[in-house]
C-alpha cells in the first residue's frame, strides 16, 4: 500500500541541560534564536513539515527537559519515537560524556523493537563559540558515533543556524527509512465461528 | 510581521505548545479515590504562568499554586511573543496575553442565562427535596463561572462556529495524531494537541491514575483511554461528562469496526510508533458521519433503535419474506433498511444484536453513497459481537432508499447470499411489499401536535423492554441546528444523567422536573419506559404529569406501528 498521505514522525530531543536543545528546535522551526536561557519545564512541542524524497513529512518534535528534576515523564515521552536526537555542547566535556547515559536511558525507556538499528542522530552544538573554548574534538565525537553503530553526526550552531537544516533533514530521512520497512501487513484474521460463540443476549430482543 | 517572520510562518507552519510540570503536580501521590479527576484551570495574571491548574476538593494536593499545568510556548525563547503562535487545547492551554475581546466576552456570557443560569437556583424545581439536593451536588463540577473561581479567559477565534462545535480527537498512546473532527476550526495542529494531550494523560498515568475530564470555564474536555488509543472531546454545551464519554466510546467502536482490536494491538505491539492514521485512510468519512449524528442523538445515549414507523402487518410481511433458508449456517443478521431506519431485523436464535453494532452498520450505510449504487461485500468488525475479527456484510439497495443487508461470518458467502437476495426481492415485489414500504417512509415522522396535548413541545419515549425509542420531529424553534435544539438536547442529557445517577449521584431518580425561562422538562422512569419531555414553562406541574400520561397512552396505542416487535428468529 503506497500511501501518499503525510507521514508523521515523532522525534525526541535529549541531552544535558543547557546544551541548546530548545534553541536548536526554535532555530529549525521558527528560525529564531535568543541568547536568553530559560529551562524547559517538562516538555515542549514543535511541529514542522518538510519534504523528504517527495514525501511530505510532519515532524513532531518533543523537546524534553534536560534538568533531572523534570525527568519524571520517562516512558510516556519516549514511547513510539521514530528518531532520537542526542545533543551535547562541544564546549563541555561533561555534556558529551553524558551521551552514553542519554542513549541508554532512551533505549531502556522507549524499548524500540530493534534497538540495534534504531535511528539516532548526534548534534554537537555551540560551534560558534571561540575555538579556545572547545572541549570536545570532532574526532572524539565521531569515534563515539562510529562505536555506537555509525550514528550520523553534525556540528551545529543554533545561534548562527549552521548545519541545523541539514541535521534535521537527515533526522527525518533516517526515521523515514525505518518507518518504510514495516509496511502494513495484510494478515487476514481468522474467521469468526458463530456456532462456537457463547450464546449472547444484549437485551435487544427485537 | 516582518519579512523573515512571514517567511518562517509560510515555510514552517510554526506552532508550539509547552508543557509545564509543576513540582506540586509531579509530587502528588494520592492514589485513592481518584476516579473523578476534575482539573479546572484559569488564566492567572502572570504571562509566564498562562494557565494554572485547580482541582476540585477531591484532590487538594493537586492545587497548583506555583507553576502551571500547561502553558503556551510564548516567550520561552523567542522574545517576540506576538509572532509565536500560542498553542491551545481549547480553553485549556491558551496562549496569548490574558485578554479576550470584549465582544467575545459578551457572547461567552450570553448562554449561561439560557443554560447555566436557568437551572441555577431560582428556577429549579425538582420532584423531591432529596432529588434537588442530589442534583445540585451532581452539578458541582459542571458549570463554569459560578464555581470556577476567576472567570476563564478564552482565546478569541475568528470563527463564530468554534463555539458550540464539539471537537473530537484520537491519538495513539505515543502521542501521534490519528483523527481530528474539525481541523478547520483549530489554530493548532492535531500534532501539537496530541502531544499535549498525551502528556497530560501520562502525568496521571504516572500515578496509576486516569484523567477523565478537565473543566475549564464553560469548556469541558473529556478523555477516554483505550490503549493503544486515547480519545478526547472538547465541548462547551454543558452536557454531563458521561455523554461525551459515550460519544468517544462510539468513535472507538467505529475505529474497531475498520481495524479489529486484534489487528490494532498487534500493530502497536510490533511497533509502538505505528501511525494508525494511515491505516484508517479512506474511512474518515465514517467517523465524521458518526460524530455528526452523535450531536443531537439519543439513540447512542440510550443504546436504542428507532425503527421505521409503519403498519405492523406490512412489517410482518417483509420479515416473512426474509427468513433465510436453513442452509446458511453462518448467517448472522438480516436487515431491511428504509431511509436509514430499520424496517425489520432477523437474527439467529442464540444471538441478539447489540444496539451499538447496529448503529455502526447503519452509520456505514448512511456515510457512503457508493453503497447505494452497487452491491457490496464488505468486511466489518462488529465490536460488541466480536472485537477480534471481521464478519462480512452483503449490502444491496433495492431502490434509492430501501436497502438489504445480510451479515455473515462466512467470508465465502457472497455468491450464495447474492443468489438468495434475488429470490427475496422477487417475493417482496410480488406482494408489492417494497412499494408499500416505500410509501410508508413519508409517514415515518410525526409532529408533536399529533398527540393533541397543549404545552407539550417535544418528547423522547424509550421502551425499556424493546430497547427502542420514539420521538416526534423537532418543531419550531427546534427544527434548525441551533441554540434552541442544543439547549433541549442538553437538558435531556442532564435529565438522563440524573435519573440514572451517572455522575456519582447517590441514587437514581424516578421522576424529575426542571424549569427554565424557556422550557420545563420532565423525566419519568417506570418499569416499562423512560420518558423525557419538553414542555411550555407556563404549564403547571399537574398539567405536565397529565401530558406524560397522555404520551404513555398514545404510545401504548401506537406501539405496533412505532416499534419493531416479534421479529422472526432463525
Amino acid at each position: 500500500m503506497a500511501s501518499r498521505k503525510k507521514v508523521l514522525l515523532k522525534v525526541i530531543i535529549l541531552g544535558d541541560s543547557g546544551v541548546g536543545k530548545t534553541s536548536l528546535m526554535n532555530q529549525y522551526v521558527n528560525k529564531r534564536f535568543s541568547n536568553q536561557y530559560k529551562a524547559t519545564i517538562g516538555a515542549d512541542f514543535l511541529t514542522r513539515e518538510l519534504v523528504v524524497d517527495d514525501r511530505v513529512v510532519t515532524m513532531q518534535l518533543w523537546d524534553t527537559a534536560g534538568q533531572e528534576r523534570f525527568q519524571s515523564l520517562g516512558v510516556a515521552f519516549y514511547r513510539g519515537a521514530d528518531c532520537c536526537v542526542l545533543v551535547y555542547d562541544v564546549n563541555s566535556s561533561k555534556s558529551f560524556e553524558a551521551l552514553d547515559g542519554w542513549r541508554d536511558e532512551f533505549l531502556v525507556q522507549a524499548s524500540p523493537h530493534d534497538p540495534e538499528n534504531f535511528p539516532f542522530v548526534v548534534l554537537g552544538n555551540k560551534i560558534d563559540m571561540e575555538e579556545s573554548k572547545r572541549m570536545v574534538s570532532q574526532k572524539r565525537a565521531m569515534t563515539w558515533c562510529q562505536a555506537k553503530g555509525n550514528i550520523p553526526y553534525f556540528e551545529t550552531s543554533a545561534k548562527e543556524a549552521i548545519n541545523v537544516e541539514q541535521a534535521f533533514q537527515t533526522i527525518a530521512k533516517n526515521a523515514l527509512a525505518q518507518e518504510a520497512e514495516t509496511e502494513l501487513y495484510a494478515d487476514y484474521p481468522d474467521p469468526i465461528r458463530i456456532d462456537s460463540e457463547n450464546s449472547q443476549n444484549y437485551g435487544c430482543n427485537c | 510581521m516582518s519579512a523573515p517572520e512571514a517567511d518562517a510562518a509560510r515555510d514552517n507552519a510554526p506552532s508550539a505548545a509547552q508543557l509545564a510540570l509543576p513540582p506540586t503536580l509531579s509530587r502528588a501521590t494520592s492514589t485513592s479515590a481518584l476516579s473523578v479527576v476534575s482539573v479546572e484551570s484559569s488564566l492567572q495574571s502572570s504571562p509566564r504562568r498562562l494557565l494554572s491548574s485547580r482541582t476540585l476538593a477531591a484532590l487538594p494536593q493537586l492545587v497548583a499554586h506555583d507553576g502551571g499545568l500547561v502553558k503556551a510556548a510564548e516567550g520561552s525563547a523567542t522574545g517576540t511573543p506576538s509572532s509565536s503562535r500560542p498553542s491551545s487545547l481549547f480553553g485549556l492551554a491558551v496562549g496569548g496575553s490574558p485578554r479576550s475581546t470584549p465582544s467575545r466576552k459578551g457572547k461567552e456570557r450570553a448562554l449561561p442565562t439560557d443554560l447555566e443560569g436557568g437551572e441555577g437556583a431560582a428556577n429549579v424545581e425538582v420532584g423531591a427535596a432529596e432529588a434537588l439536593r442530589r442534583m445540585k451536588r451532581g452539578k458541582g463540577g459542571i458549570s463554569g463561572p459560578k464555581d470556577g473561581g476567576p472567570e476563564a479567559d478564552i482565546v478569541a477565534y475568528d470563527h463564530d462556529r468554534i463555539r458550540n462545535t464539539r471537537q473530537y480527537f484520537v491519538l495513539t498512546d505515543a502521542g501521534k495524531p490519528v483523527f481530528q473532527s474539525h481541523p478547520e476550526l483549530n489554530e493548532n495542529s492535531a500534532t501539537d494537541l496530541s502531544g499535549v494531550a498525551q502528556t497530560l494523560i501520562s502525568i496521571f498515568a504516572g500515578e496509576n491514575d486516569k484523567i477523565r475530564c478537565i473543566n475549564r470555564g464553560r469548556h469541558r474536555i473529556a478523555f477516554v483511554l483505550r490503549s493503544p488509543l486515547y480519545f478526547f472531546c472538547v465541548s462547551d454545551w454543558g452536557e454531563p461528562e458521561h455523554i461525551l464519554r459515550i460519544h468517544l466510546d462510539y468513535v472507538h467502536l467505529q475505529i474497531l469496526s475498520v481495524v479489529t482490536s486484534t489487528q490494532l494491538s498487534k500493530a502497536f505491539q510490533r511497533r509502538s510508533n505505528f501511525d494508525l492514521s494511515r491505516l484508517l485512510e479512506g474511512t474518515e468519512n465514517f467517523l465524521h458521519h458518526l460524530i455528526e449524528g452523535a450531536q443531537y442523538d439519543f439513540n447512542f445515549i440510550t443504546s436504542t433503535l428507532q425503527p421505521l414507523r409503519m403498519n405492523p402487518v406490512l412489517r410482518e410481511a417483509a420479515a416473512a419474506s426474509l427468513i433465510p433458508p436453513a442452509k446458511f449456517r453462518d448467517l448472522l443478521y438480516v436487515l431491511l433498511i428504509a431511509d436509514g431506519h430499520i424496517v425489520t431485523l432477523l437474527r439467529p436464535k442464540k444471538h441478539s444484536i447489540h444496539p451499538s453494532d447496529l448503529h455502526l452498520l447503519l452509520n456505514m450505510l448512511a456515510s457512503s453513497q457508493s453503497l447505494r449504487s452497487t452491491e457490496t461485500w464488505i468486511p466489518i468488525c462488529l465490536p460488541k459481537f466480536n472485537p477480534a475479527g471481521f464478519v462480512h456484510a452483503y449490502i444491496s439497495y433495492v431502490s434509492a432508499s430501501l436497502g438489504l443487508v445480510f451479515v455473515s461470518a462466512d467470508r465465502e458467502a457472497f455468491e450464495e447470499l447474492r443468489a438468495w437476495r434475488a429470490s427475496v426481492v422477487q417475493t417482496l415485489e410480488k406482494e408489492k411489499t417494497l412499494l408499500k414500504i416505500e410509501q410508508s417512509i413519508p409517514q415515518h415522522s410525526y409532529d408533536v401536535s399529533t398527540l393533541a396535548c397543549p404545552g407539550l413541545l417535544h418528547f423522547i419515549y424509550k421502551s425499556r423492554q424493546l430497547v427502542q425509542i420514539t420521538m416526534p420531529e423537532w418543531a419550531e424553534p427546534y427544527h434548525t441546528d441551533g441554540q434552541d435544539r442544543r439547549r433541549v438536547i442538553t437538558m435531556y442529557h442532564r435529565l438522563h444523567d440524573a435519573v440514572h445517577a451517572r455522575s456519582g449521584q447517590s441514587a437514581p431518580l424516578k421522576l424529575m422536573y426542571m424549569r427554565t425561562e424557556h422550557e420545563a422538562y420532565l423525566a419519568w422512569v417506570t418499569r416499562p419506559f423512560e420518558l423525557y419531555m419538553t414542555l411550555s414553562p407556563t404549564l403547571s406541574k399537574s398539567a405536565a404529569v397529565a401530558a406524560a400520561n397522555t404520551i404513555a397512552k398514545w404510545v401504548a396505542a401506537e406501539e405496533g406501528r412505532i416499534f419493531l416487535k416479534d421479529a422472526p428468529v432463525f
